[in-house]
């Protein structure tokens, strides 16, 4: 089958959705289908270039493809006959982010028209798509609390998930991510104050400014924390990471609010690694079931009981760990099933 | 391809770029929605240059545009009235046409310089367009590969095999050599019955001696290999527009290259008796000017020296035309 993986693109930015299109575009061709990706420049400000872009992408045509997977606003409303759709995020700042602080989007007349002729738009087109997927469970809420659409929750896998692996459940903690404010880095940090026992915790990533790099660091020096936390502030490799992974007793990932699971927890489940997480750290939550699979708490206090306790009792974490593994199949997150539910 | 080996020759040069490719269906009743399309969608705010390449790339709004302009929609203009006219000439076919070339005007003078890929193109655009355009010639992607090394007894002749670029001819060639020099053709055929003449005339003519015929795609190292140990290339299209990348790499590996006078673009870089043979599309002319090459090998290295002394005389290089693009 060929297949065109449809997104948008703005020119020298390359985030979590480029690198998914790569990745299925790569295993579809692994598959034995034909794949391109097709990428649509999208740039919404000012606001009334929302409607140019979403106006474009109806004028395209895309010959010599029998099946069109669209991943984004609004480079899912070209035109296409057998369209199915694996939706990563619908245009937020006119749905869920209207009317927080992120809303990043005028509160105007001609805003607010906008933000109509984008509902309204989203209400008629995706009519025309043959089936919906999205990558997470909070998307697909939301697409049926706005615009009343069903959908099934189609998991993105690692690319290469057979490279995680576990040698040990040595006493640290692992928490790789972009250090930035919203990973929350510094909770983790300072939560190592309160922990009792001998546990370690070793952060690992670029960090995205020197600020940032910095809330983390004040944390450690303020509570004399040099000798239990690690900080590497770099980009690791991949095998780098893999094998702090391996040798981890868990993972700590505490990022605010984000919609998708994160890869992160993907790669600990996948190296039988417990996740701990917090209340607020939004689709974390679809994969990490407090008790079962890892801890999902509140706060820094509770955030070093969790690990003390997993710290002090290895078999716990083993467990916790064999159940994270298992969660991968439970919820059917494998490239087989996403290639067959993208083209069947 | 030329898009990109431009990308790694800017990158090499330490310039960030990202490509933009948008899909385009050239079919007609379709086409002017696509390019409104195009049009509207902003790019403008994403780099400090913007280079467009394809027709109608050009379309895409930025302050600071630039174009390397390869060819037209050619139904439109010099094919228009031949059998590739791909355009009907019923009223709503000559609105398109008329609209093609009304977008084109206005959007080909938004850009702040403008290349062609060849004389051929330059001259249409001045032609049809009123717009002026510098030659800036597409260097290979990796010229290093090709390499000289000493001549054997065969010409080389790689290339897709399809109609207009006439393997018959290098074959028909074959019948009236008088030196024991081989000809050997590579490339994938575009369909099977590609072949169906060539091997007709080979079998009739019994020159299974004298033309080798390796009938698939060859690998680029296969191709550089055959080329740095031939006496020559021979490349001999019908009108194409550009020199094609096979005379690069033969002149690269300095090798002269035998040519048609009716060719086309090869003419814009290979001239008689200097680095190479332009001869009339005729079996009998051709196989004279193989024949020289074997008969001749010490004129034929030193035309192969003046082949790649050719590249240099013409600025054929990434350095000019990443230099020019960006300037």
């Amino acid at each position: 089958m060929r297949v065109a993986i449809v997104n948008n693109q703005a020119p020298f930015v390359r985030g979590g959705a480029e690198l998914l299109a790569e990745w299925l575009h790569d295993k579809l061709r692994e598959y034995g289908h034909q794949a391109e990706i097709v990428r649509l420049p999208f740039q919404w400000n000012p606001c009334e270039k929302v409607l140019d872009h979403m106006l474009a992408a109806r004028f395209v045509r895309l010959p010599n493809v029998d099946r069109v997977v669209a991943l984004k606003f609004p480079a899912y409303y070209v035109p296409h006959d057998d369209k199915v759709m694996w939706l990563l995020h619908q245009f937020r700042q006119v749905y869920d982010l209207w009317g927080t602080p992120y809303q990043d989007f005028p509160d105007t007349p001609t805003g607010h028209r906008i933000r109509d002729a984008v509902i309204a738009a989203d209400q008629f087109y995706l009519q025309e798509v043959r089936r919906i997927y999205t990558n997470s469970k909070i998307v697909g809420h939301r697409l049926n609390y706005y615009n009343g659409f069903g959908s099934d929750v189609l998991y993105p896998p690692l690319f290469d998930s057979d490279r995680c692996y576990c040698d040990d459940y040595r006493d640290y903690f692992f928490f790789p991510s972009r250090i930035t404010a919203g990973k929350r880095q510094h909770v983790a940090a300072a939560a190592m104050a309160h922990v009792s026992g001998d546990a370690r915790l070793v952060i690992a990533g670029q960090p995205e400014t020197a600020q940032d790099l910095d809330r983390v660091m004040s944390v450690i020096h303020q509570h004399g924390l040099e000798n239990r936390v690690e900080v590497i502030p770099r980009w690791i490799t991949e095998e780098e990471k893999r094998r702090l992974l391996a040798g981890s007793r868990g993972v700590v990932y505490l990022p605010y609010g984000e919609d998708s699971y994160g890869y992160v927890t993907l790669e600990a489940f996948h190296a039988r690694k417990p996740v701990i997480t917090l209340a607020d750290s939004g689709g974390v939550m679809e994969l990490v079931e407090d008790g079962h699979n890892g801890r999902v708490v509140a706060g820094e206090r509770d955030l070093a009981l969790a690990m003390d306790e997993l710290s002090g009792e290895r078999v716990l974490a083993e467990s916790l760990g064999q159940a994270a593994l298992e969660t991968i199949d439970r919820l059917k997150i494998s490239w087989d099933r996403v290639i067959e539910c993208l083209t069947k | 391809m030329i898009v990109r080996d431009l990308v790694r020759a800017m990158r090499e040069r330490d310039h960030e770029v990202d490509t933009v490719e948008i899909p385009f269906l050239s079919t007609w009743d379709t086409m002017l929605e696509q390019m409104l399309a195009i049009r509207m969608m902003d790019v403008s705010d994403a780099a400090d240059i913007l280079v467009a390449i394809r027709t109608p790339s050009y379309l895409l709004r930025h302050p600071n545009k630039r174009l390397w302009f390869i060819h037209h929609h050619r139904g439109a203009y010099d094919l228009w009235g031949t059998p590739y006219q791909d355009i009907p000439s019923t009223p709503e076919g000559l609105a398109v046409r008329d609209a093609i070339v009304a977008a084109d005007q206005i959007y080909l003078n938004e850009a702040k310089r403008i290349f062609t890929n060849s004389k051929i193109v330059a001259n249409r655009l001045s032609e049809f367009n009123g717009i002026d355009g510098d030659v800036l010639y597409p260097p290979l992607g990796e010229p290093d590969r090709f390499v000289s090394r000493e001549a054997e007894d065969y010409v080389f002749y790689p290339c897709r095999i399809t109609g207009h670029k006439r393997q018959y001819l290098a074959v028909e060639a074959a019948i009236h050599l008088a030196t024991d020099v081989r000809i050997v053709i590579a490339g994938a055929p575009d369909s099977p019955e590609q072949l169906d003449p060539l091997r007709e005339i080979i079998g009739n003519s019994g020159l299974e001696d004298r033309v080798e015929l390796i009938p698939r795609w060859i690998t680029e190292d296969e191709k550089a290999d055959l080329v740095s140990r031939s006496l020559g290339v021979l490349y001999i299209p019908f009108l194409e527009d550009s020199y094609g990348y096979v005379t690069l790499e033969a002149f690269h590996a300095h090798k002269p290259v035998i040519t048609c006078a009716d060719s086309g673009g090869t003419l814009e870089i290979i001239e008689d008796g200097v680095n190479g043979f332009v001869v009339a599309p005729d079996p009998v002319q051709l196989a004279r000017a193989i024949d020289s090459l074997r008969s001749n090998p010490i004129e034929a290295a030193n035309m192969g020296q003046r082949a790649h002394s050719t590249l240099l005389a013409k600025g054929i290089s990434w350095d000019r035309v990443v230099e020019n693009l960006l300037a």
